[in-house]
């Protein structure tokens, strides 16, 4: 039966665009200067969003070519194209509003250049109206709707345990506390500004920050699988999963704990920054990565006892006479 | 085509407010840093309580079961991978 249709390919081939364009410059500043900037370095979050996008596109499609689509065809056409108009909408106001030539970390708030828009992020943005057009036609075409989930589920399930919940709260941990509402660094100098500034880590750690962000709802989201008894992973596998997304997570909040980026936030070589310090939220966050790590590997090895062990076990706490 | 910070956000119009938008997602944290005082780490104690009681109450309500066992009837409408 065919499951892909003509619109879910365009959000396809759009999603190849937008990878590619990822690679060039986005923005070229003006004047004495002039030079150009990479999307990447350039406005980051906007890139993680068009890159996210992509991804899910592209995964999207593979999924529903392998009959392996996790949700219904309409379902997976509106969620491509809600995250595709996400990528969008950022996109155009990141081309309206650019960062006003201050386009790498550390030159501070003030206006450094005037900037011109380059090929690539108007390649971008085809890429992205390519991607949430595709999707959403896709969504309300008849080949979408006559399509079922038919989603991959491990053939042993163990529902909810304490130890998948504690991984869900430490991997929520790990981006609440560095990335939400705290300080995660004190800066003195920054920018040749006297005194001490604060900044939080979604804006001055932005790939760290969508990273994590990313790790965290993978790690939630296959906890939720698991206690409703949808997990696409065995038992043993979920867990070590797991783990293994926390500890990258985690690895990444080291890295910024012991190497933090404000190595050039005076803004110019002859402007040093002063003391850089990382606030308690940093090493919470870090705590809770290395919770989730700890709670995955234990749910893991409870789960390894051999199949005939697990049924005996089974039989007798189910048994009448037991 | 001026996009400077300050032409662009002393201007009225629709653009001046997005600038202005952006320019408040760039005020740093609000709390946590580290000058000592009860009510810097108020809302970190808050925010530690919160997820520390959470916990608590996942391994009182899930808690009870043994390694292996599942938490209530099997399952009915998992299939294999190959299925």
């Amino acid at each position: 039966m065919k499951r892909v249709s003509v619109a879910l390919w365009i959000a396809a081939a759009g999603a190849v665009v937008q990878i590619i364009a990822l690679t060039g410059n986005f923005y070229e500043t003006t004047g004495r200067n002039a030079e150009p900037k990479s999307a990447w370095f350039g406005i980051p979050h906007a890139s993680d969003l068009i890159l996210a996008s992509a991804l899910v596109a592209l995964v999207a499609a593979g999924l529903s070519v392998a009959n392996r689509q996790p949700v219904r065809g309409r379902t997976l056409g509106l969620i491509v194209g809600a995250v595709g108009l996400l990528a969008t909408l950022q996109l155009v106001y990141r081309m309206i509003v650019p960062p006003f030539g201050c386009l790498r970390f550390g030159c501070g708030l003030t206006p450094k250049a005037d900037v011109n828009l380059l090929m690539a992020i108007w390649a971008a943005l085809a890429g992205c109206v390519a991607v949430t057009l595709g999707g959403f036609l896709h969504a309300f075409s008849a080949t979408a709707q006559r399509t079922p989930a038919r989603p991959r589920l491990a053939a042993r399930q163990t529902g909810m345990t304490p130890w998948l919940g504690l991984a869900a709260v430490g991997a929520t941990a790990m981006f609440v506390f560095p990335f939400t509402l705290f300080s995660l660094y004190t800066v003195a100098g920054f920018y040749g500004q006297r005194g001490e500034t604060t900044w939080g880590g979604w804006l001055s750690i932005p790939h760290t920050s969508s990273l994590v962000l990313a790790l965290t709802l993978a790690v939630v989201g296959l906890v939720i699988a698991a206690g409703r008894r949808r997990s696409p992973l065995g038992t043993g596998a979920l867990g070590a999963t797991i783990a293994l997304l926390a500890l990258v997570a985690a690895a990444r909040l080291l890295y910024r704990i012991l190497d933090d980026p404000f190595a050039t936030a005076g803004g110019a070589e002859n402007v040093p920054v002063g003391t850089v310090t990382v606030e308690l939220v940093g090493y919470l966050g870090l705590a809770g990565g290395l919770l989730a790590v700890a709670a995955g590997i234990v749910h893991a090895a409870q789960h390894r006892q051999p199949e005939t062990e697990r049924s005996a076990a089974g039989e007798a706490a189910t048994s009448p006479t037991s | 085509m001026d996009h400077s910070l300050e032409r662009v956000t002393a201007g009225r119009g629709w653009t001046a407010a997005l600038a202005r938008g952006g320019g408040l997602c760039a005020v740093p944290g609000v709390g946590g840093s580290a000058d000592g005082t009860t009510a810097e780490f108020l809302p970190i104690a808050i925010v530690l309580a919160a997820f520390t009681g959470v916990a608590v109450w996942m391994f009182r309500r899930w808690g009870g079961q043994a390694a292996g066992e599942p938490a209530t009837a099997p399952i009915g409408d998992a299939r294999p991978a190959n299925a």
